[in-house]
């Protein structure tokens, strides 16, 4: 999971002053969450559409 | 980078084992992809013996009762079965207490009455090998009570390390160590240089560089060199880190360049055409054989080194058959040299070759490095190989080498990373990491960053290196008070929602499928246009290297995937983005899909009627009916296209929605998915704009307190007709008659029929026509005045006649 404080570059190239503006950044994938939340525990179930997989959460 | 973890602690006295590396290497920044064990693990108490005297077992035929010595102490009791367990040999003695590799504990046992205290090994149960013939012979030479470790060494820990593209200083066992001895606060050990003094005489008579992109260049001769294999520690360093030992000399440049960081490459002298390099920009069309036997056109924004007449090497990339140093060389030309990172990006990308040399040119050398690493080649060379170096060192320009001096304060390290750290702290953490640190005044530091890291060139890059050597794990947590934004949901998640919700109460199944299909695929169901529209520029995966158009094969394949494992699958949905060729531009619409089967594949008890094209048409305007649009005005017309079965599907083009529905053709279905049942499909594309409409406040409008009166009316038409085009037509004549004295409420058809008493190529529709006022209950005469005046126009233009006995 990438995260951290965000470069002073990347406020330049969008027009914010890094000298008055910093920031954080997180983010994770939705899949990732899902996994987690659900105890999913191989991401390819995601994707495989297996009805087993999908009648659990409908 | 491959980093071997033997080879890492010859530059820094680590006291941690790998396993601690795992943790540590993440946190200061670099991530580990795998951790690879080889050889021998070690293995306590078991050690190098000497069978003393071996008699047969008593009981039993196939075992043998020997005493073994280790050296020191009393000889050892120990019962064997091997066949080999001969008087005088030098066997492997796991000891009572000693742990086999696979997790088995040696104790003090009997076996058939006789006590024994120890195992002799085969290969096999100490991971040596597959031989489990009989136990392991060792050579005479190994000294009694040796242990295994040191008889078989070379057991080792190979990280995968991830290196981000800014730090190309690490990518070397160096570069590496560099880091770590930083975060224990330890010395890194570099490897000592020989000042050798050269004799001999400099080969190259001429050494030129004409291409700005290269602005040091050494060239260093040797003569009289031996060629040979490298020995063994080198061999082993080399494949650890992922590479094919192939000479002494190569050897020896590769395992400088896993060392040190810098990419180096030997001429066979003998072989460089008119005693002569260049170091020059490629001719257009100018071709090269490289090293994998390829032949390569270069361009002429390409760098290479070059004879009097032909390239040599395409620069820092690779080199070429022309000049390669085989088994018979004997005098060489080590280049060592700093090359402009762009320049050998661009060239490995247009060539698209990327190599261990390119891949740390174009991350940027240390350009303080190149003197140093090939001297340690240089010393190497001559320890190894023998030869003579010339006297005198052939080189070009200067090392780029402007110091970097970046001026910060206390205050500010403190103040970006919210936690209090004291002036002291700060400094020993830059001066492990190298940099040389000096106080401007009482606040302020002047830091020179090392010319390995020009990366760093802002206050902000140096804090960064603060909060790595601190470690982010030890800031303390603190909350944060932030403001909740409160908003409806985004109107696309409120119909999604709703369709789901339809859909799964039909018994549908919700599926989900990736953006990107095979162009292959586009090509047969959407054609040329359509592949060409979607293709992607650069695709991860060959069958992913297009936008779909479509969410209908996705759901097919589910529908495949799950008929194939047995699953009881009978209909599937799925919501999702597609994107339609418009033009030279791509629009990106929400879709929604299904495909239901026309009957369950299980056997029930109680038949139902199967899906029909209205059953799916039907589908479609339910959730269409979500999006706000008004189902009774869409025009169907019949759709032809390769997913579906001509005859038997339907689509409504509107500017801002698009739907089709109907039977999935047969023969598509057997062929590419090896479906052989019918297969109803809908699929409903729109802009998400109309859907903003979807959250406005209705205003109501007052309805008539009168009852309605209604006529029937049967019509005969061309069987050919759409139903839904006479009903439009009936409408409008309808509408315009009743207008004049109140108004039409409805027109529906309620009956078709073709066939007997029905003249051919003719059908029957039979529509009722529902009327209404707004001021007063409709009297019979005037409602049939009406429906007079109607029939009278829908006949008139000859496409219809009204059915007499309606």
């Amino acid at each position: 999971m990438g995260c951290g404080m965000v470069d002073p570059e990347v406020f330049k190239s969008v027009d914010y002053d890094p000298e008055v503006w910093r920031g954080y950044a997180a983010g994770m994938g939705v899949e990732r969450i899902a996994m987690l939340l659900h105890g999913v525990d191989d991401i390819r179930h995601l994707y495989q559409n297996d009805v087993r997989f999908l009648r659990q959460f409908s | 980078m491959k980093i071997s973890f033997d080879w890492l602690k010859r530059y820094v006295d680590l006291s941690v084992g790998p396993e601690a590396l795992l943790e540590v290497l993440p946190k200061i920044g670099f991530e580990v992809d795998s951790m690879e064990r080889r050889g021998l693990p070690l293995l306590e108490s078991i050690v190098v013996g000497e069978v003393l005297t071996r008699e047969k077992h008593p009981d039993a035929d196939k075992l043998s009762v020997c005493t073994v010595t280790v050296g020191e102490g009393d000889p050892l009791n120990i019962v064997c079965g091997a066949h080999n367990c001969d008087v005088g040999n030098r066997v492997i003695v796991a000891q009572v207490g000693a742990r086999m590799p696979e997790g088995f504990k040696i104790k003090r046992s009997k076996l058939r009455g006789v006590p024994s205290e120890g195992m002799l090994c085969s290969a096999r149960e100490l991971g040596l090998g597959q031989d489990h013939e009989g136990i392991y012979i060792l050579d005479q030479g190994h000294p009694l009570g040796t242990p295994i470790n040191d008889v078989f060494p070379g057991g080792d820990v190979i990280f995968d390390l991830e290196i981000t593209a800014n730090r190309g200083d690490c990518l070397s066992h160096i570069g590496i160590a560099r880091e770590l001895a930083a975060y224990y606060d330890l010395p890194v050990k570099h490897p000592e240089c020989k000042s050798v003094s050269g004799k001999g005489e400099a080969l190259l008579q001429n050494l030129e560089v004409t291409a700005q992109d290269c602005p040091y260049y050494t060239a260093w001769s040797v003569q009289g060199i031996c060629q040979g294999i490298s020995p063994d520690w080198m061999q082993k360093d080399l494949e650890a880190v992922g590479l094919r030992p192939v000479n002494l000399i190569v050897d020896i440049v590769n395992w400088v360049m896993f060392e040190t960081g810098q990419p180096m490459h030997a001429f066979d002298a003998k072989k460089i055409q008119g005693a002569s390099l260049i170091v020059r920009k490629a001719k257009a069309e100018e071709t090269i054989i490289t090293l994998d036997e390829k032949k390569r056109t270069l361009d002429a924004s390409m760098l290479v080194i070059a004879d009097a007449e032909r390239p040599l090497v395409v620069a820092g990339v690779m080199g070429s058959l022309d000049a390669e140093v085989d088994d018979s060389t004997t005098d060489i030309i080590l280049e060592s040299a700093y090359f402009n990172p762009a320049s050998i990006r661009q060239t490995a990308r247009t060539l698209n070759i990327s190599t261990d040399s390119s891949y740390r040119f174009e991350r940027d050398v240390d350009p303080a490095g190149v003197y140093p690493a090939a001297q340690r080649t240089i010393d190497l060379i001559l320890e190894l190989s023998g030869g003579t170096l010339a006297k005198e060192l052939q080189a070009f320009g200067e090392p780029p080498l402007e110091p970097v001096s970046i001026g910060i304060t206390g205050g500010y390290v403190r103040e970006l990373l919210g936690f209090d750290i004291k002036d002291e702290a700060i400094e020993s953490m830059w001066k492990r990491l190298g940099f040389s640190v000096k106080r401007d005044d009482a606040q302020s530091w002047k830091v020179v960053v090392p010319s390995y890291r020009r990366e760093v060139t802002r206050p902000v890059d140096l804090v960064e290196e603060v909060v790595r050597l601190f470690g982010t794990d030890k800031i303390e947590a603190s909350s944060v008070t932030l403001p909740v934004v409160h908003r409806k949901d985004d109107p696309v998640a409120t119909f999604n929602r709703e369709v789901a919700h339809y859909f799964v109460s039909q018994g549908a199944d919700e599926c989900c499928h990736y953006t990107m299909r095979s162009g292959e695929e586009l090509k047969q169901l959407f054609g040329d246009t359509a592949e060409a529209a979607l293709r992607l520029h650069n695709p991860l995966a060959s069958d992913q290297g297009h936008l779909r158009p479509s969410l209908i094969p996705g759901l097919l394949d589910a529908l495949q995937y799950n008929i194939h494992h047995g699953n009881d699958v009978r209909r599937l949905f799925e919501q999702g983005h597609v994107f339609l060729p418009q033009g030279k531009t791509v629009e990106e619409r929400i879709a929604c899909a299904f495909v239901f089967l026309a009957e369950p594949l299980e056997r029930t008890w109680k038949s139902e009627p199967p899906l029909d094209f209205y059953a799916a048409k039907n589908f479609l305007e339910c959730i269409l009916s979500y999006a706000g649009v008004d189902v009774a005005r869409l025009t169907w017309e019949p759709l032809s296209g390769v997913l579906w079965q001509d005859g038997h599907a339907a689509q409504v083009d509107h500017p801002k929605y698009a739907l089709s529905a109907g039977l999935l053709d047969l023969a598509l279905l057997k062929d590419r998915w090896g479906l052989r049942s019918m297969v109803y499909a809908g699929e409903f594309t729109l802009s998400p704009q109309i859907l903003g409409k979807l959250g406005k406040v209705k205003t109501f409008e007052p309805f008539s307190a009168f009852p309605s009166v209604t006529r029937d009316i049967a019509l005969l038409v061309d069987a050919a007709l759409p139903a839904a085009k006479v009903e439009k037509d009936l409408f409008r004549v309808a509408e315009a008659a009743a207008k004049k004295v109140f108004s039409l409420e409805s027109v529906n058809i309620f009956d078709v029929y073709s066939g007997e008493g029905l003249p051919s190529g003719k059908k029957s529709l039979g529509f009722e026509i529902s009327f209404r006022s707004q001021d007063r209950t409709l009297k019979d005469a005037e409602v049939s005045e009406v429906f007079d005046a109607i029939q009278k126009e829908i006949t008139a233009s000859g496409a219809y006649t009204v059915r007499d006995n309606a």
